[in-house]
């Protein structure tokens, strides 16, 4: 019985996981799908809406709640300038060129942090969130329950956006030909920058849960860039909603290694997650990836 | 009659390569205008031109007396002009109904999107039967169809089409150019490239032949339905 009862917090414990694991890497399937640019900054962008947290909780006294539209707007903010004033000079280059200039700002990102904030781990002290639900043998964080719930609403919300609304309709557009987009008076730039921005903001929000359960430091960033390209593998290269299905791929099979092998395995299950089905469903879990 | 659009000796082309030569023409309002002549005589370099995508060297593009030229675009459309490109090009993963919404950018078009496409489906019921369905799945003509409805969600004034009926099969293609004058007829102004002169020239107030990158002749559509070059070289007889 002992037995069962761990294996199903240690389910538990995935898809709590998972639902962050969703969050922090939506904004890179978004960008991704829409401007072709791969953000090796993505992780970064993490990094700052932790950090954003992190400082609006325990020097400003700002709820922790409140945060999350703070970080959102931080980021976006920051995510729009990149685009329009940096990234969309790579427009029509190489992949290669988006990458190495993502890999320059994320250098840029994390040694600004380590200068201003240095390198200490820091945790967000949240009375509230400390408790935790106890449903008969089994045990749930409140933090995580949140970043969960809130983590999985933002994918639904981005999802409902694009195809709801007459933005969404634009980035859609945009992605499939961002000429004929033109064509009808959109802008392709600025579509570009809002889905930067759009991206970010929901990184930074994800930054923003993981600093209720989880310590910030600067280099946390590059954990969520691997992950993050592992979620979007697994769920289909393209296909948004995809990322649930990843990030429940991920963040079980990374709950079940730390129940039965070693906790300090979380890097290395992701690369096996990526190895198996690259090599066995390049379109991902649901078979729904755009095959390139 | 007042030109709505209004192109001046212009030079255009790609790279080292020049298409364009002082080609100069006229689209009064509310007229049908067409463009003849060969494949790569420069008829869709022509179009490209005028909404941007292709950069002027020479000469210059006027819409309603402004000069549109060194405008991108989507500054460009937005002066009140709707193009229904070359292939179509709908947006495949969107369905009919988004593709069509997405015509609406501009803000006039936007306020005005539910009657207009009220407008649209009467002149195309065969989209409003299948709204919901991927644009991915409609046959050559359908797609036409809907980029041409896309095209009138922006409530255009001038209205550019570069081969419509291209690949058509000859019921579709009067279907698509009997549109075209019902269009017209509502107000639009059309200038329009069409290969298939026994439908379009009897529709058009005026018509252009482009050969070699050149206007070689410019006459009313019906009088260059009896011209003899026109009669050997797109006719065949």
């Amino acid at each position: 019985m002992t037995l069962l009862a761990d294996l199903v917090q240690t389910l538990i414990n995935g898809i709590l996981q998972a639902g962050v694991y969703a969050a922090a890497a939506v904004g890179l399937s978004l960008i991704f799908g829409v401007s072709g640019i791969l953000n090796a900054a993505h992780g970064e962008l993490v990094m700052l809406g932790a950090f954003a947290t992190y400082w609006l909780v325990s020097a400003a006294g700002v709820d922790p709640f409140l945060t999350l539209p703070i970080s959102f707007a931080l980021l976006f903010a920051l995510g729009y300038l990149l685009q329009y004033f940096i990234l969309n000079r790579t427009l029509g280059s190489p992949l290669l060129l988006s990458l190495l200039v993502t890999f320059g700002i994320s250098l840029i990102l994390v040694n600004t942090a380590l200068r201003l904030w240095s390198a200490d781990y820091r945790l967000v002290r949240i009375a509230y969130f400390e408790r935790s639900l106890i449903l008969g043998p089994f045990i749930i964080p409140l933090s995580r329950l949140v970043a969960c719930a809130v983590g999985v609403g933002m994918v639904v919300g981005l999802t409902g956006l694009l195809q709801r609304t007459h933005l969404g309709r634009m980035i859609r557009a945009t992605a499939q030909d961002w000429e004929m987009a033109r064509l009808l008076g959109v802008s392709h730039r600025m579509i570009y920058a809002v889905t930067f921005g759009l991206g970010a903001g929901i990184s930074g929000v994800a930054g923003s849960l993981i600093a209720f359960y989880a310590p910030v430091e600067p280099y946390m960033g590059l954990t969520y860039t691997l992950f993050a390209f592992s979620v979007v593998v697994l769920g289909g290269l393209g296909y948004i909603p995809g990322v649930v299905w990843g990030g429940l791929a991920l963040g079980i099979a990374q709950a079940l290694t730390e129940t039965y092998l070693e906790s300090g395995l979380s890097l290395l299950v992701a690369f096996f997650l990526l190895y198996l089905i690259l090599r066995f469903m390049p379109a991902g879990i649901m078979g729904k990836g755009r095959l390139e | 009659m007042k030109p709505i659009l209004r192109v001046e000796a212009l030079d255009a082309g790609y790279g080292a390569l020049q298409v364009l030569w002082g080609v100069s023409l006229e689209v009064g309002e509310g007229e049908v205008v067409s463009l003849i002549g060969p494949n790569g005589a420069g008829k869709t370099t022509l179009i490209k031109a005028i909404v941007g995508l292709v950069r002027s060297r020479g000469g210059g593009i006027f819409f309603r007396g402004r000069r549109i030229d060194r405008l991108a675009p989507e500054e460009i459309v937005r002066q009140g002009i709707a193009v229904v490109p070359e292939g179509a090009r709908v947006f495949p993963e969107m369905t009919i109904l988004d593709n069509l919404r997405i015509g609406a950018v501009v803000p006039r078009a936007r306020a005005r999107q539910a009657e207009t496409l009220a407008a649209v489906f009467a002149l195309f019921p065969r989209l409003e039967e299948r709204t919901r369905q991927l644009a991915r799945t409609l046959s050559g003509g359908e797609r036409q169809m809907l980029a041409i409805g896309r095209a009138l969600m922006a409530c255009p004034e001038l209205l550019l089409l570069d081969e419509p009926s291209l690949g058509l099969q000859p019921t579709l293609v009067k279907l698509i150019i009997e549109t075209i004058h019902r269009i017209n007829e509502q107000g639009i102004t059309v200038f329009l490239i069409e290969q298939n002169v026994h439908f379009s020239l009897p529709i058009s107030h005026r018509a252009y032949v482009l050969e070699q990158g050149r206007i070689v002749l410019a006459d009313a559509g019906t009088a260059l339905l009896q011209n003899p070059h026109v009669r050997v070289t797109y006719l065949g007889v």
